[in-house]
């Protein structure tokens, strides 16, 4: 296991004002090293999702702090965070969320092209296609792949940049059985002495598979 | 099921606060055009008939050399149309001095005596009163008013006659001061005769007919002219003769503007229905879920169309009143200049009129595009907002080109914006390529054929310009007015070039036919030609001040600017014969780098009377500036539409959109990256709408214009190079400010909220 390379601390958001206020994450402290996978499971509407968010400075906490490879995401200006965000973060969406307009290659491209690291990043984007057997499926737009193909591709965009983090939300959520432990596999091997997974999930053979196991409740973390 | 169409109306307007207001900035912005148009157009369309009403204008102003009134009654009251007839003696010019404003001011000016029972015949009083018979009154006209400062009340001096202003007058039979070369001032015709005349007789010039029935004027002025024997001088001016007297200083631009409304109008119509149907697409997800609940598309369209009637209302209702705020001053002038009168007040009928059109069109682009999607099957209406499918996968995924396939993915709803920003940036070019040749025709001359710059006149004139270093050509130059000889009421004047004309004068451009070229052929200007139903192979006979007549063989048809088009062009000999008494003037062509003040000083040096050629306006200067000015104006307004509709478009576009944008965020694109996505989109809509601008413009706006105002001939209303770089820069600015804006706005969100939904 290596140095923490995510710690949250006292972490809170709020949702609402005044009398509808609700914590949707409660004081949450958390730290994880690279070289670890960390599966974050808990039912529905337990702040999961959320929490990701804010790891991944998608949305900032109503207090504490988060320090991703050293760096606050909690603070500092939106261009910076997103210059860091593409260096070190990968992110992959339940819903894949690839961009409809772009075939699958470029959707994997999209970080490299926003960091102007083409060159070096194109032959990265491809090996990581052959990696996870989706080559073929290059030059096909997102709504001529299927779910599994998808989510691959996500997953190839979320590691294009070669990140130290990897967050995932519910990568099986939307896909068959088959597809999932396809996708479980490639999560696996994206854990590196150099880079941390963490997963938010409902798949508990997947869970089974992190070194650490931590459960949400009603907004507040809690080791299994 | 109306009350839950207003309920959610209602519920649309409180729950998308920002998009309100933006909608509603298009509404003010479309109002300002639509209040701008009709001001403008409504103004100067009605605005000669106006001012004849006030004033009482005469049917006929019978004008003569000077003779005593028994003889000019004895000649004129028996004619069995006439009504009543009013008599005036006009003396100019007559020395002027007027005290105002704290300053002596001194000129010439047109004295007008008037009979005392006929004191108000033809005038329009503005302020003060009327001639009342006591000694010492005199009513001014109000362009000289306006440009000295004169009040009632201000002591007044022509030649021995001293007293004071009691009235400022618009008599609508001419043009105003400084249009017209000397401005108008009423005195008793005792006072005229006794101080300034300084004779007992009472003689008179003009004679004011009233008729009994204004649709037989033909036949009256034939009668007058046959009993017109003893009466030497005789020229008839009519209400129509009148109007396009006045139509010679203000007739093209006042069309123009007139022109210039219906485009506006159309382009604003064009704009409301993009933004409506942006608003209402970007929404099907919403409309599915009310179909789901109950709401029947018919009663949906009535929602949104009612949702967007309330917020076009008000801010139509706003953006008319400021349109028209911004462009009465600059009518007012106009109108001045041209003797007519500004609406006595606000022009409400027409501009709740317009609101209320805004209005409509409003709903109608929100309803229908609601309705539209609300009859769809309620299950393909729930998914949502239609995400358009890509058209091929893209080449990169650079943020400026997946702008513009984002763009492109809508290639109806671009298509719409793209066409009104088209119409709105066609109407700027239009009105900038306006501007551009009214400065050029009054400033350059050559612009309407003309190559000369001055004009001389004197003993000996032609030799004297010819021998003065500095003039390239000189050529003798007759004009001489007269009427049509088949219908006494249609005016028209005749211009002739002497020896070396060609040098001075290229001709003015032909329209049909060919030149003419023997002494008793003539071009005609397209004026004229409609007018009096003249073809190459017709016959003009034309009545010339001092009573002679001449007859010419049209060869050609012209373009002529200048005086409504009604110009003819013959030979120096025909002319002179049919005109002897009138003198030729000389036009005098300056070499090349030879400073035309400069060459004016050295002809004056040589004692010849010398004038600036002005081209289009002569003495007219200030009022080209006013319409130069008010056509600025509308194209600043009409830019600042094209700006909201690049704004809206990208608005949308944004809310449809939100997601890839989300995405893109988490990826780690930076704002500016995503201000350069936005920018791909409104690059990719100009890409589309300045091409289609510059059609328009060249096939349709201005073709459009130059056809209400055909008599002129073919405009040459073409966009100037300079003009065209001037429009597409400044519209480059605009999609990188309304992309950095939108983009602004899209980095401050959380990338949570725009992957849930903006």
């Amino acid at each position: 296991m290596g140095d923490p390379v995510i710690s949250a601390r006292g972490l809170v958001r709020v949702h609402g004002s005044g009398s509808a206020a609700r914590a949707i994450v409660s004081d949450v402290d958390l730290d994880v090293a690279t070289g670890e996978l960390v599966a974050i499971v808990g039912p529905s509407g337990s702040g999961k999702s959320t929490l990701l968010h804010l790891l991944a400075g998608f949305d900032r906490p109503t207090s504490g702090t988060v320090t991703v490879a050293g760096r606050r995401l909690d603070s500092g200006s939106e261009s910076a965070r997103s210059r860091f965000r593409s260096a070190n973060i990968g992110f992959v969406f339940q819903s894949f969320r690839l961009v409809p307009e772009l075939d699958a290659f470029q959707n994997a491209m999209l970080p490299v092209r926003l960091a102007r690291d083409a060159s070096a990043g194109r032959s990265r984007v491809e090996e990581l296609f052959e990696r996870l057997g989706i080559a073929d499926c290059a030059r096909r737009l997102p709504s001529q792949l299927s779910g599994g193909e998808q989510q691959r591709v996500a997953i190839a965009r979320a590691l294009a940049m070669e990140p130290q983090v990897l967050l995932a939300d519910e990568p099986t959520g939307n896909l068959d059985e088959s597809s999932g432990a396809g996708v479980m596999g490639v999560l696996r091997a994206a854990v590196t002495p150099d880079r941390a997974v963490v997963v938010v999930t409902h798949d508990a053979a997947l869970a089974e598979g992190a070194a650490r196991i931590l459960r949400m409740r009603d907004g507040i973390l809690t080791a299994c | 099921m109306l009350s839950a169409a207003v309920v959610r109306a209602l519920g649309g307007l409180r729950s998308r606060p920002g998009a309100t207001l933006a909608a509603a900035a298009g509404l003010v912005l479309a109002g300002v055009l639509a209040g701008t148009a009709t001001t403008t157009g409504i103004a100067l369309a009605t605005g000669f008939d106006r001012a004849q009403r006030a004033a009482g204008t005469a049917d006929v102003i019978a004008r003569f050399d000077e003779v005593e009134r028994d003889a000019a009654a004895a000649r004129l009251s028996p004619l069995a149309n006439v009504r009543s007839i009013s008599y005036r003696i006009v003396v100019r010019p007559v020395d002027l001095a007027a005290f105002a404003d704290g300053e002596v001011q001194f000129g010439t000016a047109e004295v007008n005596g008037v009979e005392l029972e006929h004191a108000d015949d033809g005038l329009a009083l503005v302020a003060g009163r009327g001639l009342s018979g006591a000694p010492g009154e005199a009513v001014v006209e109000r362009g000289l008013a306006n440009e000295w400062g004169l009040e009632p009340g201000d002591p007044l001096r022509l030649a021995d006659w001293v007293g004071r202003v009691v009235g400022v007058a618009v008599e609508p039979d001419n043009v105003a001061f400084p249009l017209a070369a000397r401005p108008r001032v009423y005195l008793l015709d005792s006072d005229v005769r006794g101080d300034i005349l300084r004779t007992g007789a009472t003689a008179v010039n003009a004679a004011y007919l009233h008729l009994i029935a204004p649709d037989r004027l033909p036949e009256t002025l034939v009668q007058a002219r046959a009993a017109s024997y003893g009466v030497t001088g005789l020229t008839f001016t009519t209400r129509a003769g009148v109007r396009a007297l006045v139509d010679e200083a203000g007739g093209l631009v006042g069309g123009l503007l007139i022109a210039f409304a219906v485009v506006a109008l159309l382009a604003a119509g064009a704009m409301l229905a993009a933004a409506g149907h942006a608003r209402v697409t970007a929404e099907v997800g919403t409309i599915g879920a009310l179909r789901a609940l109950g709401f029947a598309p018919l009663g949906l369209a009535a929602s949104y169309a009612i949702e967007a009637m309330l917020v076009a209302l008000p801010a139509a209702a706003i953006g008319v009143t400021l349109g028209a705020f911004l462009v009465r001053g600059a009518t007012a002038d106009l109108l001045g200049g041209l003797n007519e009168l500004a609406p006595p007040g606000p022009l409400w009928p027409a501009h709740a009129a317009a609101i209320a059109v805004i209005a409509l069109l409003a709903g109608l682009a929100a309803g229908w595009p609601a309705f539209a999607a609300a009859r769809r099957p309620v299950v393909a209406t729930l998914r949502g907002r239609v995400v358009a499918p890509p058209r091929g996968p893209a080449a990169t995924a650079r943020p400026i080109v997946v702008g513009a396939r984002l763009a492109l993915a809508r290639p109806g709803r671009l298509a719409v914006s793209a066409i009104a920003v088209a119409a709105a940036v066609a109407t700027i070019l239009l009105l900038l390529a306006l501007a551009r040749f009214l400065i050029d025709a009054q400033r350059e001359p050559s612009a309407i054929g003309e190559r000369y710059s001055l004009v001389a006149r004197g003993r000996d004139a032609l030799e004297l310009a010819r021998g003065t270093p500095g003039v390239a050509a000189a050529a003798e130059r007759l004009q001489v007015r007269g009427v049509d000889g088949f219908d006494l009421a249609e005016p028209l004047t005749l211009v002739a070039f002497g020896p070396g004309g060609e040098s001075v004068f290229a001709g003015r451009p032909l329209l049909e036919g060919r030149r003419a070229r023997a002494r008793n052929e003539v071009e005609v200007g397209r004026g004229l030609a409609q007018s009096l139903g003249l073809a190459p192979g017709g016959r003009l006979l034309a009545l010339l001040e001092g009573g002679s007549e001449v007859r010419l063989r049209v060869t050609g048809v012209v373009q002529e600017l200048g005086s409504d088009g009604r110009v003819a062009y013959t030979s120096l000999a025909a002319l002179r014969a049919a005109a002897p008494g009138e003198r030729p003037e000389v036009a005098v062509r300056a070499a090349s780098g030879v400073a035309i003040a400069e060459l004016a000083d050295r002809l004056e040096a040589r004692g010849l009377r010398v004038q600036r050629n002005a081209g289009l306006a002569p003495a007219g200067a200030p009022f080209v500036d006013t319409i130069v000015a008010l056509l600025r104006v509308v194209a600043l307004v009409t830019g600042l539409v094209c700006g909201a509709i690049v704004l809206l478009s990208l608005l949308v576009l944004a809310r449809e959109r939100a997601e890839t944008i989300g995405i893109m965020r988490a990826a780690g694109a930076r704002p500016a990256q995503i201000m350069a996505l936005l920018t791909g989109a409104s690059l990719a809509l100009l890409a589309i709408a300045l091409p289609l601008a510059y059609l328009l413009e060249r096939v349709l706006f201005g073709p459009l214009v130059s056809g209400l105002v055909e008599r002129y001939g073919a405009l040459p209303l073409v966009p100037a190079p300079l003009d065209l770089a001037l429009v597409v820069a400044a519209f480059l600015v605009v999609a990188l400010l309304t992309a950095a804006a939108t983009g602004r706005r899209l980095s401050r969100l959380a990338i949570v909220d725009l992957l849930r939904d903006v």
